[in-house]
């Protein structure tokens, strides 16, 4: 029976590790979205290309099942048939990145309504649900540049971008768009966010607050969260994301299991 | 057929069209969840007032391709 190795993630990152595992190992691959593809999405050709390499691989796809708990040989999932318990000999974390969140961020202050993220900014805009008509966005980067095409196409007003660290991605043209480079401190308001306190005391005025700034690897299975018991991290924080650099960080954690395995 | 939801646009597959009870059962998935849409005839009202824009425009299309066929 061949060792199985789970994999948390069907993004490009995760299908490339699984396709890249050697032939000793079953590869199973764990994602709480019910399609494969991560931020990349499921309908590209890079996403229908690297899922089926995992699969012509031998990889199973678990999709739709939230991994939740990992001891060092078997990883808890949790899907719509209920609890599934995954004996593995290594874990593989390829669950992506996500900026900054507040406390990372180092915003002082109250804690009020209308501060988000800006992936759930991303979603909810997409969906028609407008964060704000007049909402601040920390960050110059990709995610920051997704959020104010979102919330434009959505309806915002009025957008003030301010970007720590001047960075500036492809923004969208707009009236409706002020952008400055300055280093936010605190948030303002209560019980929903009213400005966006920055460094000199300038406050930029806000009815939401996206976060967008910086890439941190998103750990959210226990037990996995920092080193781990047989853990491989393949978590590659490019901004803007590329495919290249998904594959060879997803070919690396497939080397770095081998050897680990190896070693045991 | 896609499905625009809060977690992003999924894919949806029509797997089996049903009656069960009385209902209209669509068997499909949802990505990789196994999902059903089930309307009854309490739905009809609810259908009718959210077509009720098509449903004029083929009347009245209707009508005019009567008319025409009729002075023909």
């Amino acid at each position: 029976m061949p060792d199985t190795v789970v994999v948390v993630g069907a993004g490009l990152t995760g299908l490339a590790c699984a396709a890249s595992l050697p032939g000793r190992i079953r590869p199973v691959v764990v994602d709480r979205i019910p399609v494969p593809g991560g931020v990349h999405g499921w309908d590209t050709d890079e996403t229908r290309s690297a899922e089926a390499a995992a699969r012509s691989r031998g990889a199973i796809l678990h999709l739709g099942e939230t991994a939740t708990r990992w001891d060092g040989e078997e990883l808890l999932v949790m899907g719509q048939d209920g609890v599934r318990r995954i004996p593995a000999r290594a874990l593989v974390v390829a669950a992506g990145s996500r900026p900054l969140g507040r406390a990372e961020l180092g915003l002082a202050g109250p804690r009020p309504a209308g501060i988000l993220a800006a992936t759930v900014a991303c979603h909810l805009s997409e969906t028609g649900l407008l964060a704000g008509r007049r909402p601040a966005v920390v960050g110059g980067g990709d995610w920051a540049a997704r959020a104010v095409a979102e919330l434009l196409h959505a309806g915002a007003e009025h957008i003030q971008v301010v970007t720590p660290d001047g960075v500036l991605r492809r923004f969208p043209e707009s009236p409706a768009l002020t952008v400055r480079t300055a280093t936010p401190v605190a948030v303002e308001g209560g019980p929903r966010v009213s400005a966006l306190r920055l460094q000199g005391g300038e406050r930029v005025e806000c009815d939401a607050l996206v976060l967008a700034h910086g890439l941190v690897p998103l750990r959210n299975v226990d037990g996995a969260v920092w080193e781990g018991a047989r853990t491989v991290y393949a978590q590659p924080a490019d901004d803007p994301a590329t495919v290249s650099a998904a594959r060879q960080a997803g070919a690396a954690a497939a080397a770095e299991v081998e050897q680990m395995l190896d070693a045991a | 057929m896609r499905v625009r939801s809060p977690i992003g646009d999924l894919p949806f597959t029509v797997t089996g069209v049903g009656r069960e009870g009385g209902e209209l059962v669509v068997h499909g998935e949802l990505g990789a969840w196994r999902s059903q849409v089930r309307m009854s005839a309490a739905d009809l009202p609810m259908l009718a007032r959210a077509m009720r824009g098509p449903l004029l425009v083929a009347g009245a299309a209707g009508v005019v391709v009567l008319v025409a066929r009729a002075i023909r």
